[in-house]
C-alpha cells in the first residue's frame, strides 16, 4: 500500500486495529519462551487468533513479529529463523486478512542503547533494517513500531525503514507512564514535537497504561502532534486468578474511554496488553463508523533534549562556553573522549538560564566521527538542556544528528543553494531547527545585498516544504572594533522581524578584542531585542546582559507577572476536582492557625464565590457547580461539627419539596446541595409531597423562603395549590418555582419567583434574604 | 397477553458519550477540556451499564382499535400503528435513588442523564429494529406528551392497553420505573 492511499484512508474513518497477542497466547494456553516462534511451530493458533480479531472488525491485523529482531531471537536461541519466522508472520496475517490491511509490528530490542546501554545507534538501526525488510518484502501493507521507551531506539527504527522504502506507511507509538515521560525520562510532549519533524504517517502510543490513565497522556500529545493519532491502552492490570492471566479491565470499562480518543483526533485505535476480540468488538460497537475529527494543535516552535523541552519563546537564550575554537584545551578534551569539563561547563550554562547550550567541537579537521558521536551521546546523558550543534562538517554534522535523541538547532548553514540544501536535507530527515547566515561565500557589507540574501535563502526553503518557522536567519554580528557598522546588523534584524521570520546572533562578536564587553554587548543586545532579535548566543554568565534580557521581556510584556496567589487558586482546584481528601487535608492545616467559623466565612465561601463566577462567565459548567457544591458541603459540615450549636449561623432557612404527583427529585437535591454549599440551611421534605403536608412543614419550621419543583406539565399545577393554601392561611412567605415545565410567565401567573437553573435559584434566593435583612 | 416482548443487547442502551456529556449541560466544544470531569463521567457511565435490565414491550394497532386520545394527528394517513414501551428497568431507578439518598448528587445527575441518553438509544435501536423487520414504511417516533397527545394516556396504555403488572403510572403520566418511556410508531401500508 502507498502512503497516499493509506493517508487518505485514515482521512475518511476511524481504523480499527487488533488487539494484544502475547496475553492472549498465554491465555490460549502457549507456553513458548517466545510467542513469535508460534508462526512456525503452530502457525494454526496464530490464523486463530487473527481470525477473532477480524471477526471482531479490526481494520488492521498486526504480524506476530513484536519480539521478531535479530537481537531477541539471538537471546533466545532463534537467531537462524529471524527470516522464517517474519516471513511466515506476513504469510498468515495476509491469509487470514481478507480486506483488512497487513502492518508488520516492529519492537523495541529490548536492550538499551547508549547512552544507556552497549547497544549503539548503528547497531539498533541494523537490526531494524534487518527485521522491516523481510517484512516489506513479505508483502505487508505498512509497519507499527509500538511500546518504545527510548526515542533514540525509535528514530533509528524509523531511519531504517525509510532507508528501504520511502513508500512504505508508518506507524511509530510510545509508550508512557502515568506522570507523561518514559522510562527514560521523555516526555510525551517532547515525543510529539520530535516525531512532527520526522517521515512517518501516523504518531501514537501505546501500552503501560489503562484508558482512563492513558487519557490526559493522550490528551497532552494531541496538543502537540501535527501528525495523524493512534492509540493503544492495556486492559487494565494484569492479575492471576487460580494461574490464569487475565486484566482487569472488562471490555465495557475500557471501550468507552475510545469516545474520548476519537473526540481528541484519534484516526486509528486498538489495544494492547490484555485486550481481547471482545474488547476490539466493543470498541468498533461503540464508535461504529466515524471520520476522524479536524483538531487544532499547538504550533509553536520548541527546541529539547532527551528530557527537556524549551519554547523558543519569548527569548532563546543559547549558552556559548563549549566552543573549543577559542578554546584549545577544550580542543584537546574532546580528541582524548574526556568529557567531564564539558559537562561542567553544560551544566554551569543551565544554572545560569541558558535554555540552549551551544556545541563547538572546534577544528573539525583533527576530530573523529568517534569523538562527535562520543561527545554527544556524553551530553545527552548529562546535559539536559537542548542542543546547538555548531558543526561544519556535513558528514560529522549527520552523525551528531543521529546520536541526538531529540530536537536540536542545527548551527548553521550559509544561504548558498549548495550549503543551504545540504543542510535542509538533514533537518528534513533527522528534524530540529537551522541557523541560516546571511551569507554566501563570503560576508556582504551593505544592507541590501544582505536582504537580497535573505530573500534568494527564503526561496529556496520554500521549495523544501519545510515550515520556515524552523529557521533562524544570523544577520552577523561584525566585531565594531575593526569599523563595521552595528546598525546595519539592527536594521537587518528589523526586516526579519517584520516578515514574521526569527533572527538569531552571536553577541559575542560584536566586542572581539575590546574592553569592557559587558556593557557594550548589553548595549547592543537591547536594542537588537527592541528591532524583534528572536535568540542569541551569549555569555550566560554574564550578568549584565542575562539583566538586560529579562527587563527587556519585560517591557515587552512578553513575560507574564504572575500575580495570583497560588494558594487560592490551589483550593478552586481542589473543590472543583471534588477532591474531598485534599480539601479536609487543606482545612486541618488553616485549622491551625484559624477557627472553624472564620474558615468556612472567609476561605470556602469565598472560594465558593469565585466558582460561582467561573459558571456565571461559562468557564465551568454545572456538573462542575454541583461537584464543587457537593465537595465543599463536606468541609462545611465538618468545620459545623467544631462549632457549637448556638454560634452556628446560617444565611436564612429554606424549604425544599417537590409537589405532589412529581417523583422527580434530582433538580431539587442540586438546589439543596448548592445553596448548602453557600451556607444556607436547607430542609429538603422530599418529593411527591401534597399541599398539606408542605403547608404543615411551612408552619412549624417557618423557613425564609419555600422552594418548589415540578418536573411535569401534568404537576405545574400542584404549584399554584400550595401558593392558594399558604395565602389562605396568611402565610406570607416567599414562593420560588423550578422545574422543566416551569417558565417565567406561569410563575409569575402563580405569583412565585421563577428559577431558571439552580444557580438562578441561589442569586433570588441572597437577594430575598438581604431585601429582608435591610 | 397483550404484546410481545423484546430483550435488546445492553450495548444497545449505551449512549454516545457527546450527547451523555452534552445532556449534563456540558456544551460540545469543551468536552474534550477537562479530563477529570471526563474521568468522573466515564466511571458512573461505566457504573451505570451494570445497572441495567433494558426491556421492550411492544404490540401492533389498526387505528380504528385505538380511542381518538393516544392518535397523534401526524398518524392521520396511516392505518396501524406499534406502540412500545421501553424500560432500563428497576434496578437502574433502585441505583439512581440510591445515590440521591447519598446525597451523591453529582453521580445521581450524571447517572440520570446516562440514563435518558441510554433510554433514548435504546429507543432509537428498537425503532430501526421494528422498520428492518417490518419491511413497511414507517413514520418517526412518536411519543406521548407532545402534539396532540397528552402524557396522561400513558396509564391508560399501560394498564389497559398492554395490561402490564410491573409498571406504576401516576395520574400526571409518570412511569414507575422512572427510566421507561411509550413511544409509538405508524406504518405506510
Amino acid at each position: 500500500m502507498k502512503r497516499e492511499e493509506f493517508l487518505s484512508l485514515i482521512k475518511e474513518k476511524v481504523l480499527f486495529l487488533d488487539g494484544a497477542y502475547g496475553t492472549e497466547f498465554i491465555r490460549m494456553g502457549c507456553n513458548e519462551k517466545l510467542f513469535e516462534i508460534l508462526n512456525i511451530v503452530e502457525p494454526f493458533k496464530v490464523e486463530e487468533l487473527h481470525n477473532r480479531y477480524i471477526k471482531a472488525g479490526a481494520d488492521i491485523l498486526l504480524t506476530n513479529t513484536f519480539s521478531a529482531n535479530r537481537f531477541k531471537l539471538e537471546s533466545f536461541g532463534y537467531a537462524n529463523q529471524l527470516e522464517n519466522i517474519n516471513y511466515s508472520a506476513v504469510k498468515i496475517a495476509r491469509k487470514v486478512a481478507s480486506k483488512s490491511l497487513v502492518f508488520g509490528d516492529i519492537g523495541p530490542t529490548g536492550t538499551q542503547i547508549k547512552p544507556y546501554g552497549d547497544l549503539s545507534f548503528f547497531e539498533s538501526y541494523q537490526i531494524f533494517k534487518q527485521q522491516a525488510k523481510i517484512l516489506i518484502d513479505s508483502g505487508v501493507d505498512g509497519i507499527i513500531l509500538e511500546t518504545f521507551s527510548d526515542i533514540k531506539e525509535l528514530k533509528s527504527a524509523i531511519f531504517a525503514i525509510r532507508d528501504i522504502d520511502e513508500d512504505i506507511p508508518i506507524i511509530a507509538q510510545m509508550t508512557f507512564l502515568k506522570d507523561g515521560r518514559t522510562i527514560n525520562g521523555t516526555s510525551v510532549e517532547i515525543f510529539a514535537t520530535v516525531i512532527n519533524d520526522l517521515d512517518i504517517d501516523v504518531a501514537g502510543i501505546n501500552c503501560s497504561l489503562n484508558p482512563q490513565e492513558i487519557l490526559p497522556v493522550f490528551n497532552q500529545f494531541a496538543s502537540y502532534c501535527n501528525k495523524p493519532l493512534s492509540i493503544e491502552p492495556n486492559a487494565g492490570k494484569p492479575i492471576f486468578i487460580d494461574d490464569k492471566l487475565i486484566y482487569d479491565m472488562d471490555p465495557v470499562e475500557f471501550a468507552i474511554y475510545f469516545k474520548n480518543f476519537v473526540d481528541l483526533g484519534a484516526n486509528i485505535v486498538g489495544g494492547c496488553c490484555g485486550t481481547t476480540a471482545e474488547h476490539i468488538k466493543t470498541i468498533v460497537q461503540l464508535i461504529g463508523k466515524k471520520r476522524p475529527k479536524q483538531r487544532e494543535f499547538n504550533n509553536k516552535q520548541y527546541l529539547s533534549s532527551r528530557i527537556e523541552l524549551k519554547n523558543i519563546e519569548p527569548f532563546l537564550i543559547i549558552g556559548e562556553r563549549i566552543n573549543a575554537s577559542s578554546k584549545k584545551w577544550l580542543q584537546r578534551k574532546i580528541e582524548q573522549n574526556d568529557y567531564e569539563k564539558i559537562i561542567e561547563l553544560a551544566r554551569n550554562q543551565t544554572d545560569e538560564g541558558a535554555l540552549c547550550i551551544d556545541v563547538n567541537p572546534g577544528i573539525e579537521k583533527f576530530l573523529t566521527e568517534e569523538n562527535i558521536k562520543n561527545l554527544i551521546i556524553n551530553l545527552d546523558k548529562y546535559c539536559s538542556l537542548p542542543l546547538s550543534l555548531d558543526i561544519q562538517d556535513l558528514n560529522l554534522l549527520e552523525f551528531a544528528l543521529k546520536e541526538y535523541p531529540a530536537r536540536a538547532l542545527i548551527n548553521s548553514s550559509k544561504a548558498d543553494e549548495k550549503s543551504l540544501i545540504d543542510h535542509l536535507n538533514l533537518i528534513k530527515k533527522y528534524g530540529g531547527m537551522l541557523v541560516v547566515l546571511v551569507m554566501k561565500d563570503e560576508v556582504e557589507d551593505s544592507y541590501l545585498k544582505r536582504i537580497k540574501t535573505i530573500k534568494e535563502a527564503t526561496q529556496i526553503i520554500s521549495r523544501f516544504n519545510i515550515d520556515s518557522n524552523r529557521i533562524f536567519f544570523d544577520p552577523l554580528v561584525l566585531p565594531i572594533a575593526i569599523g563595521n557598522d552595528y546598525k546595519i546588523t539592527l536594521k537587518i534584524i528589523e526586516f526579519i522581524s517584520k516578515k514574521n521570520m526569527k533572527s538569531i546572533i552571536g553577541l559575542s562578536n560584536l566586542t572581539f578584542g575590546m574592553p569592557e564587553r559587558e556593557k557594550i554587548n548589553s548595549a547592543f543586545l537591547s536594542l537588537a531585542m527592541e528591532k524583534g532579535l528572536s535568540a542569541a548566543i551569549l555569555d550566560s554568565s554574564n550578568e549584565m546582559t542575562m539583566n538586560i534580557i529579562e527587563a527587556n521581556l519585560i517591557l515587552s510584556k512578553k513575560e507574564s507577572v504572575r500575580t495570583i496567589k497560588k494558594d487560592n487558586d490551589q483550593l478552586i482546584q481542589i473543590i472543583l476536582n471534588g477532591e474531598k481528601d485534599l480539601l479536609i487535608d487543606f482545612v486541618n492545616q488553616k485549622l491551625k492557625e484559624e477557627a472553624p467559623m472564620k474558615i468556612s466565612n472567609d476561605i470556602l465561601s469565598k472560594a465558593m464565590i469565585k466558582i460561582g463566577d467561573l459558571y456565571s462567565e461559562g468557564k465551568i459548567f454545572l456538573p462542575h457547580l454541583i461537584l464543587a457544591s457537593e465537595t465543599v458541603q463536606m468541609a462545611f459540615d465538618y468545620l459545623n461539627s467544631l462549632i457549637e450549636q448556638e454560634k452556628k449561623s446560617f444565611k436564612g432557612k429554606i424549604l425544599l419539596a417537590t409537589v405532589a404527583g412529581d417523583i422527580h427529585d434530582i433538580g431539587k437535591k442540586i438546589v439543596a446541595t448548592i445553596l448548602k454549599s453557600y451556607g444556607f440551611e436547607v430542609i429538603d421534605i422530599g418529593k411527591n409531597v401534597d399541599g398539606k403536608t408542605i403547608l404543615n412543614k411551612v408552619k412549624t419550621e417557618n423557613p425564609d423562603i419555600l422552594g418548589l419543583s415540578a418536573m411535569m406539565t401534568t404537576t405545574l399545577n400542584e404549584i399554584n395549590e400550595v401558593v392558594n393554601l399558604l395565602k389562605e392561611n396568611n402565610l406570607n412567605i416567599p414562593v420560588i418555582a423550578g422545574g422543566a415545565s416551569m417558565n417565567e410567565k406561569i410563575a409569575s401567573k402563580y405569583g412565585v419567583f421563577y428559577a431558571k437553573d439552580p444557580f438562578d435559584a441561589l442569586g433570588i434566593i441572597e437577594k430575598i434574604i438581604n431585601k429582608n435583612k435591610s | 397477553m397483550k404484546y410481545k416482548i423484546y430483550i435488546p443487547p445492553k450495548i444497545y442502551c449505551f449512549p454516545e458519550i457527546k450527547l451523555f456529556y452534552s445532556r449534563c449541560l456540558i456544551p460540545f466544544s469543551s468536552q474534550s477540556k477537562d479530563l477529570n470531569l471526563i474521568k468522573k463521567m466515564n466511571e458512573i457511565y461505566y457504573r451505570s451499564t451494570f445497572m441495567l435490565e433494558p426491556k421492550i414491550y411492544y404490540n401492533s394497532f389498526y387505528l380504528d382499535q385505538l380511542t381518538e386520545e393516544i392518535i397523534p394527528i401526524q398518524f392521520k394517513d396511516i392505518k396501524k400503528m406499534t406502540i412500545f414501551i421501553s424500560t432500563l428497568g428497576k434496578i437502574f431507578d433502585d441505583f439512581l435513588q440510591n445515590l440521591l439518598n447519598e446525597n451523591r448528587i453529582f453521580e445521581a445527575v450524571v447517572a440520570d442523564a446516562w440514563g435518558s441518553e441510554s433510554i433514548e438509544a435504546l429507543n432509537w435501536h428498537f425503532d430501526k429494529y421494528l422498520k428492518a423487520k417490518s419491511l413497511m414504511r414507517g413514520t418517526r417516533r412518536f411519543s406521548p406528551g407532545y402534539g396532540n397527545v397528552d402524557i396522561t394516556v400513558n396509564k391508560f396504555i399501560v394498564q389497559n392497553l398492554f395490561d402490564i403488572g410491573e409498571f406504576s403510572v401516576f395520574e400526571s403520566g409518570e412511569i414507575y420505573p422512572k427510566k421507561t418511556t411509550i413511544c409509538f410508531v405508524g406504518w405506510y401500508i
